[in-house]
C-alpha cells in the first residue's frame, strides 16, 4: 500500500470513528437527567468541532491529491441547512437565517460547499458575530452570499493575504474556502471568493461558481 | 414541491445495507419521513429475492456491501431483469470517500446519489428533490415503461425546453433513448449543448460512445482519454477503450485498458469474464486464470452465473498443468476437479454443460499423466453427446481431441471424416478440423511407420528378403520415415540383390533414399552403417555396369 493511501485510510476511519463517538453521546444525553446536560454539552461540542475538522481534512487531503469531486444538480437552501444543523450545536447562541428560495439550483459539489459554508459560519462565529444571513442566486452564474453582523475583516484581510499563517483562524479557512471555489470549472472560468466588509458593521463572502 | 410524506405512504420501498445498525437507522428515518411499507435486505441476493418477488416503488441501496455485489450491480441487475421500472426511484448511498468511483454510470444510472453520513433532515430534504424532480419525468418515464420509446423521446424533448432546471436529468434519458434508437448524432449534440455549460463526466463519455457508434474509433479514444485525465477512476472509460482497441485489432492494449478497469473496479462480473477472454486471445493464460476465477467467484449467486466462466478457468489453467508440476499444478488441477463437480450439480440438467464438464475434466486427467481416467472421463463425453440431438461442429472437434488424447484413434479418424462429409463452414471450424486432422495423421503415421519397420525386421531376421523389401518400402513411404528406416529399406533391397539378383529399378530406390537421407557426418552413430552400405550400394552399381 502506498504511503498517500494509507494516510487516507487513517484519515478516512478518524472520522468514521468520530461520527461514531457523536451519536453516542447524543444518546447519552438523551438518557441523562436534563440538569447534567451542562457537563455533557461541552464534550459533544468538542466532538463535533473535532468530526467536521477531520471532514476537512478529508477533502483537503484529496484536493490534494487532485481527487475528482463530482459536480451535480444540488440545491443551496439545502446545503445551507445541513451547513446549519452541522454546526449549532457548537454555536447555539447565534441566529440563522436562511433566505435561500427553495427553488434556487446550482451545480456544485455539495460536499464541499457544505464544507464551505460550515467554515465560514465558524468564521462568523470566531470573530464574535452573533447573526448570519445566507442567500444565493442562480440568475446569472450561480452565487452564494454569507453575511453576518461581526466586526468584519481586518484590512489585511481584505487586502487578500489570507494564507498568511500569522493569524490563525479565518485566514486558512478563507483560503480553504477559496480552494474549493477554485475546484469548481467550466472550461476556462473556475470559481471565485469575494469578501467584503458590511457598513455598518459585519462581513460578508461571496462564493462565485460558473 | 411534493408533500414527501403523503408520497412515502403509498410507495413499497426495499433498503438494503450489509450493516445491521444502518439498515434499521435508515429505515427507522424512513418510517419518520412517512414510509409504511418497508423491506430490508442484507446483501445483492436477499436484494434480488425481493426484488423479483415484488414490484417496488423505491430502492434505497448501499453502494459497498462488502463481500458480494455492489450497490450498482444490483442496479444494473434489478434494470437488466426488468424488475425496476424507470418510474421507480433508485437511490445510490455512498460514503464520501468512494463518490468519485460510483458516479458516472451512464447505462444503469441510479436517479440520485446520497453521500453518507446524514441527518434526518438531510434525508428529508434529499428525498423531496429526488421524488419531486421524479414526478416531473412522469410521464416520459411512463412511456418508456410501456415501451412507447418515441412519445418518451418527443415528451422530453418539449419538457427540457419548458425547464431548464430539468437539464441534467433530462439530458440523461434523451441520450440514452437517442443512443437506443441509434440517432447518434441526436444524442452527441443533446450532449454538447450540456457540456457547453456544465462539466460532467458522463455526457462525455455518452458523446465518446456514439462517435465510436458512427465509426470514428480516434476521435472516440482522444475524448475517453481526456475524460480520464479529469477523472481518473470513472472506470467505463476504461472499458469502452478495451472495446474500441478490440475493434481495432489491438488486442495487447484492449486487455491493458480492461486490466486497469478491473483493478478499480474488480467485482463486476462481466468485466473480469471480457478481461478473461481478451486474455485468451493474447495467450496470456496467467491473467486469464486469474479473471475467470474471479468472475466464477463473483458471479457464483448472481444472474451472471455463467458455465462458461467455469470452462474457461478450465481451459485456461491446462497449460499450466503436468504431472510434474509440484504444488501449483496439483492446486489448479484440484480446482478444476472442483469446479467440474459445481457444473454437474448446478447444471445437470444441460447436456451440453456437462458434455464440456468431461472434456475438460479428461483433458486435465490427461495432462496429468492419468490416462485411465481420462479415457473414463472421454467415454462418458461420448455418452452424453450421443444424446445431444444435432450437436455442434464445435463438440464434435473437441470429442475429436478426446479421442486423440486417450488413443482411440480410430473413433477420431471416423468422426473427422464424417464432420468432413457434413461440411465444415467457418473458417475457425476448418482450422481447427485440419489441426486435429494433421495431428491424428502424425500419431497414426508414426505408429505405422513403426509396425511396418518391426515387420520388416522380422522377415529380414527369418530370411524372408522380399516380404521386408515391401515391408521396409511400405514405412519408407511415409514422408516422416525416419533415418533408421531409410536404412533398414535400403539394406533389405541390396541383401535381395547380392543373394537373388541384381535390379535397375531397387538400385534407383537406394538412390533417392540416399538422397533423402542426405549426408551423414562421421561422428553419427549410424555413420559406420550408412558407409557400409553405401560402399555395398556402389559395388552392386558397378556391377550392373551403370
Amino acid at each position: 500500500m502506498k504511503f498517500d493511501q494509507l494516510v487516507g485510510a487513517v484519515i478516512h476511519d478518524l472520522k468514521n470513528q468520530l461520527q461514531a463517538l457523536l451519536d453516542y453521546e447524543r444518546e447519552a444525553i438523551e438518557q441523562v437527567p436534563e440538569n447534567y446536560h451542562q457537563h455533557l454539552t461541552p464534550i459533544l461540542q468538542r466532538t463535533n468541532r473535532l468530526k467536521n475538522d477531520t471532514l476537512q481534512l478529508v477533502s483537503l487531503f484529496r484536493l490534494g491529491e487532485q481527487r475528482h469531486f463530482p459536480l451535480d444538480d444540488a440545491w443551496p437552501m439545502d446545503t445551507v441547512n445541513d451547513a446549519i444543523e452541522a454546526t449549532s450545536l457548537q454555536f447555539p447562541t447565534i441566529k440563522f437565517h436562511n433566505q435561500i428560495d427553495e427553488q434556487c439550483q446550482g451545480f456544485y459539489s455539495e460536499m464541499l460547499l457544505h464544507l464551505a459554508i460550515i467554515t465560514l459560519i465558524t468564521n462568523s462565529a470566531q470573530a464574535g458575530a452573533t447573526e448570519i444571513w445566507f442567500k444565493a442566486s442562480d440568475e446569472h452564474g450561480f452565487t452564494i452570499t454569507i453575511e453576518d453582523n461581526g466586526p468584519g475583516f481586518p484590512p489585511e484581510i481584505l487586502n487578500g493575504e489570507w494564507d498568511s499563517s500569522k493569524r490563525e483562524g479565518s485566514g486558512l479557512g478563507l483560503y480553504f474556502v477559496e480552494l474549493i471555489a477554485d475546484h469548481h470549472r467550466q472550461g476556462e472560468q473556475h470559481g471565485q471568493l469575494d469578501i467584503a466588509n458590511r457598513t455598518p458593521t459585519g462581513a460578508r463572502v461571496t462564493i462565485r461558481l460558473p | 414541491m411534493i408533500n414527501l410524506e403523503n408520497e412515502l405512504a403509498s410507495q413499497r420501498i426495499l433498503i438494503i445495507d450489509d450493516l445491521v445498525e444502518a439498515r434499521t437507522s435508515l429505515k427507522k428515518m424512513m418510517v419518520t419521513l412517512g414510509a409504511s411499507h418497508i423491506d430490508t435486505a442484507v446483501d445483492g441476493n436477499e436484494a434480488m429475492k425481493f426484488l423479483h418477488e415484488h414490484d417496488y416503488d423505491m430502492v434505497l441501496s448501499d453502494y459497498n456491501l462488502g463481500k458480494g455485489k455492489d450497490g450498482q450491480q444490483i442496479l444494473e441487475e434489478a434494470r437488466y431483469s426488468q424488475r425496476l421500472r424507470a418510474t421507480a426511484l433508485f437511490i445510490m448511498v455512498t460514503g464520501e470517500n468512494a463518490v468519485d468511483m460510483v458516479m458516472g454510470a451512464l447505462e444503469y444510472d441510479p436517479d440520485a446519489y446520497l453521500t453518507k453520513p446524514f441527518t434526518l433532515n438531510m434525508l428529508r430534504e434529499r428525498l423531496t428533490r429526488i421524488v419531486d424532480i421524479k414526478s416531473q419525468l412522469q410521464g416520459i418515464n411512463q412511456a418508456v415503461d410501456d415501451g412507447r420509446i418515441d412519445d418518451a423521446v418527443t415528451e422530453a424533448e418539449i419538457v427540457i425546453k419548458q425547464h431548464p432546471k430539468l437539464l441534467m436529468p433530462l439530458t440523461r434519458i434523451l441520450g440514452r433513448l437517442y443512443m437506443q434508437q441509434q440517432r447518434y448524432h441526436e444524442a452527441i449534440r443533446i450532449y454538447s449543448d450540456l457540456l457547453n455549460i456544465r462539466s460532467v463526466s458522463w455526457a462525455r463519455l455518452g458523446q465518446a460512445i456514439c462517435m465510436h457508434h458512427l465509426g470514428d474509433p480516434h476521435g472516440a479514444i482522444a475524448l475517453l482519454k481526456q475524460t480520464l485525465s479529469k477523472h481518473p477512476l470513472y472506470v467505463q472509460c476504461y472499458d469502452w477503450l478495451a472495446r474500441i482497441m478490440l475493434e481495432l485489432e489491438k488486442p495487447e492494449e484492449a486487455q491493458q485498458f480492461l486490466q486497469k478497469a478491473v483493478d478499480i473496479s474488480p467485482k463486476a462480473v462481466l468485466r473480469q469474464m471480457e478481461l478473461g477472454q481478451i486474455a485468451v486471445a493474447n495467450e496470456d493464460y496467467a491473467t486469464a486464470e486469474l479473471a475467470f476465477d474471479a468472475a466464477v467467484r463473483l458471479g457464483r449467486f448472481s444472474c451472471y452465473k455463467n458455465s462458461d466462466n467455469y470452462l474457461h478457468f478450465a481451459q485456461a489453467v491446462q497449460s499450466r498443468i503436468s504431472p510434474e508440476g509440484g504444488r501449483d499444478s496439483r492446486v489448479r488441477a484440484d480446482k478444476v476437479m472442483r469446479y467440474v463437480e459445481e457444473l454437474r450439480q448446478d447444471y445437470a440438467g444441460n447436456s451440453g454443460v456437462m458434455f464440456d464438464s468431461s472434456i475438460v475434466e479428461g483433458k486435465t486427467f490427461h495432462r496429468l499423466g492419468q490416462e485411465e481416467k481420462a479415457r473414463k472421463s472421454a467415454n462418458h463425453a461420448e455418452e452424453i453427446l450421443a444424446r445431444i440431438e444435432d450437436p455442434s461442429l464445435d463438440q464434435q472437434l473437441q470429442m475429436t481431441e478426446a479421442y486423440i488424447e486417450t488413443d482411440q484413434h480410430v473413433k477420431a479418424k471416423k468422426l473427422l471424416r464424417k464432420l468432413q462429409k457434413q461440411g465444415l463452414d467457418e473458417n475457425a471450424i476448418q482450422e481447427e478440423w485440419q489441426r486435429l486432422e494433421s495431428k491424428l495423421n502424425e500419431i497414426t503415421v508414426r505408429k505405422y511407420t513403426t509396425e511396418l519397420n518391426a515387420r520388416g525386421v522380422d522377415c529380414y531376421e527369418k530370411g524372408l528378403l522380399e516380404q521386408a523389401v515391401e515391408a521396409f518400402d511400405e514405412a519408407a513411404d511415409f514422408e516422416e520415415a525416419g533415418v533408421s528406416v531409410l536404412l533398414n529399406a535400403i539394406q533389405a533391397k541390396l541383401s535381395f540383390m547380392e543373394e537373388k539378383e541384381i535390379r535397375v529399378s531397387y538400385l534407383k530406390d537406394c538412390h533417392k533414399m540416399f538422397k533423402r537421407i542426405g549426408p551423414i557426418g562421421d561422428t553419427d552413430e549410424r555413420f559406420e552403417r550408412y558407409d557400409r552400405l553405401k560402399n555395398t550400394y556402389l559395388r552392386l552399381k558397378r556391377a550392373a555396369g551403370l
